[in-house]
């Protein structure tokens, strides 16, 4: 009975050091001496995959950190993207739990005053586009809605397609949103809704891959698809213009196109030399280039 | 209706039960290995996950890894602990009423929501101990879930350990230590592994418990605990979410399953084996 005692509180004692240890290796890290050779990504699901691409082809062409500046170790290049929302990338950056926080939308102030030495970083610019599926008739009848339309459309006030334009089938309108709580629903909340809210049956997908899907299946189905997943899907749906103005390039550089969204890489504290050199080259041309390929509109 | 016909009612009932559970888990796992057995290839399984969205194309080979790294962690963890806690239950524990508690909280353990053990992991073992998000925070909390489940079922089997094989240790003056080092845990070992290897399976399938502790959506293989890591149902998940090509998603759920019913299966093999000897 002793042993078995003795044993237990042992093999506890043995487990609570090594963990001690393990909790000691962030601090670690930060301190000069150790090399910190992990950067971790957490956020917005639209700016995951352009992150991620931009990671793969630089651990693809180096693989080590000494080879990308000989003054650093010769350790492997370990870069972390994890998804979850523009919300969540704050609430890891204020947490302190990852070292870049991937944001689709602007900063509120509130935010940025959690956080200690705040940086942002400029990748690019999303719209979300009104669009819908490419057999909807209203392509027929009319390409282009007010913002008024759009928040009647959304908000319920408009039910049935034909009450948006005489001439239309009377089929319900099915709305599609990104949950309520998110970044890009935020963007659509100020510049479309204002104070109307969303009805209640709208259906809300958890990514805009998701929501895009739910317009190429349902020809009566409407909802702000990003810019890039229009690009990406070019035939299989259809943007609208909103007050006249249709959601190109140009008009989404000049920034005629309102419903548009930042996406931002943000920093609490200085930068390690190694984290540096990893924005600059999301900042490179090269990294705008994937920025572009993504179907984005990048920052420079 | 007299008793026979009772009988026999309850007989084709429990059969045509059996039968069609039977059914359903075999045309679930048929369906998903014809729909994704085409996608999976040697550069399926070795590449990483690539295109937009993340994961259309390529392969999955770091996820394949990760699930493993965190099974590792989680059934190290899990059984170390409720071996340790089974043995001391049956042999050690002479209190009825400490006894009745701590079944109460193992017992309640196994009826946890998995996204509240998650939330539980990412305060207690990103945040407050700072093991960050890393294979170790997500194998901890899986553990944690499996816990309940090996320990029930070592439990069971250190109870069907006959007797007479203990007191005659015992009557020949070996130590209680001993007999359950040498006679008690040889004769349950089989059944210890088989249990251990199916909590592996349970903790391989298990997405919850990893989202906010371990998983990331894009990583290398894991080459230490303190790093994050891709898991396969965390990818399925993703995958799904964001709309990626169906074959994909079927490639991903067979070589899940396929593992799963490979670590099953193996241990299956390992508990006949040493019960044929």
């Amino acid at each position: 009975m002793k042993r078995i005692w003795s044993l237990i509180v042992a093999s506890m004692m043995i487990l609570s050091l090594a963990l001690t240890g393990c909790s000691q290796q962030p601090a670690e890290d930060a301190s000069k001496d150790e090399f910190k050779s992990q950067i971790f990504f957490k956020g917005s699901s639209t700016l995951a995959p352009v992150v991620s691409q931009i990671a793969t082809e630089f651990i693809d062409a180096n693989e080590t950190w000494n080879k990308v500046n000989a003054d650093f170790p010769e350790k492997s290049i370990d870069l972390f993207v994890s998804a979850g929302g523009s919300s969540a990338g704050v609430k890891a950056i204020i947490d302190g739990t990852s070292d870049f926080g991937m944001v689709s939308r602007e900063v509120k102030d509130e935010e940025k005053e959690k956080i200690a030495d705040y940086k942002e970083f400029r990748l690019g610019l999303d719209v979300l586009t009104i669009s819908v599926n490419p057999e909807n008739p209203i392509l027929d009848v009319k390409k282009n809605l007010t913002t008024e339309e759009v928040m009647k459309i959304f908000s319920g006030e408009y039910k049935y397609w034909d009450e948006v334009a005489p001439g239309l089938p009377h089929n319900e309108i099915v709305v599609v949103t990104r949950d309520i709580g998110g970044g890009a629903h935020q963007v659509f909340q100020d510049k479309v809704m204002g104070d109307a809210q969303v009805k209640a049956e709208a259906i809300q997908e958890p990514s805009m891959g998701a929501l895009v899907t739910k317009i190429m299946e349902n020809k009566d189905a409407i909802g702000y698809a990003s810019y890039g997943f229009v690009n990406q899907n070019v035939g299989k749906i259809t943007p609208l213009e909103v007050d006249g103005i249709a959601p190109t390039e140009g008009n989404i550089i000049s920034g005629a196109y309102k419903i548009s969204r930042p996406l931002i890489v943000i920093k609490s504290g200085e930068l390690l030399p190694q984290e540096q050199l990893f924005v600059d080259l999301m900042l490179s041309e090269e990294g705008m280039k994937t920025v572009e390929k993504m179907g984005y509109v990048p920052a420079k | 209706m007299d008793k026979k016909s009772k009988y026999t009612r309850l007989l084709l009932w429990s059969v045509l039960s059996s039968a069609l559970t039977f059914a359903v888990i075999f045309f679930i796992i048929g369906y998903i290995l014809l729909k994704g057995g085409g996608t999976v290839n040697a550069e399926f399984l070795l590449d990483s996950p690539k295109g937009f969205p993340l994961g259309s194309s390529g392969g999955i080979y770091p996820a394949i890894m990760g699930s493993l790294a965190f099974t590792g962690v989680a059934c190290s963890v899990a059984s170390l602990l409720a071996i340790s806690t089974a043995i001391y239950l049956k042999f050690y524990c002479s209190s009825r009423r400490l006894y009745n508690i701590v079944s109460l909280v193992i017992e309640s353990t196994a009826g946890m929501p998995s996204i509240v053990l998650g939330l539980f992991g990412y305060t207690l073992f990103v945040l407050k101990m700072g093991f960050g998000v890393s294979v170790l925070s997500g194998g901890l909390v899986l553990g944690i879930m499996i816990f309940p489940f090996i320990e029930v079922r070592v439990e069971k089997r250190l109870s069907e350990i006959e007797q007479e094989m203990l007191l005659s240790s015992y009557a020949l003056g070996v130590s209680r230590y001993y007999t359950i080092k040498r006679l008690v845990l040889r004769e349950a070992l089989p059944d210890i592994i088989s249990s251990v290897a199916l909590a592996g399976g349970f903790a391989m399938g298990a997405t919850a418990p990893i989202i906010l502790t371990g998983a990331v959506i894009y990583a290398k293989a894991p080459e230490s605990v303190m790093s994050p890591a891709m898991a396969l149902s965390y990818h399925l998940y993703v995958l799904v979410g964001e709309g990626a090509p169906t074959e994909y998603v079927y490639g991903t759920s067979t070589v899940l399953v396929l593992l799963i019913l490979a670590i099953n299966g193996a241990a299956m093999l390992f508990g006949i084996m040493k019960r044929g000897e």
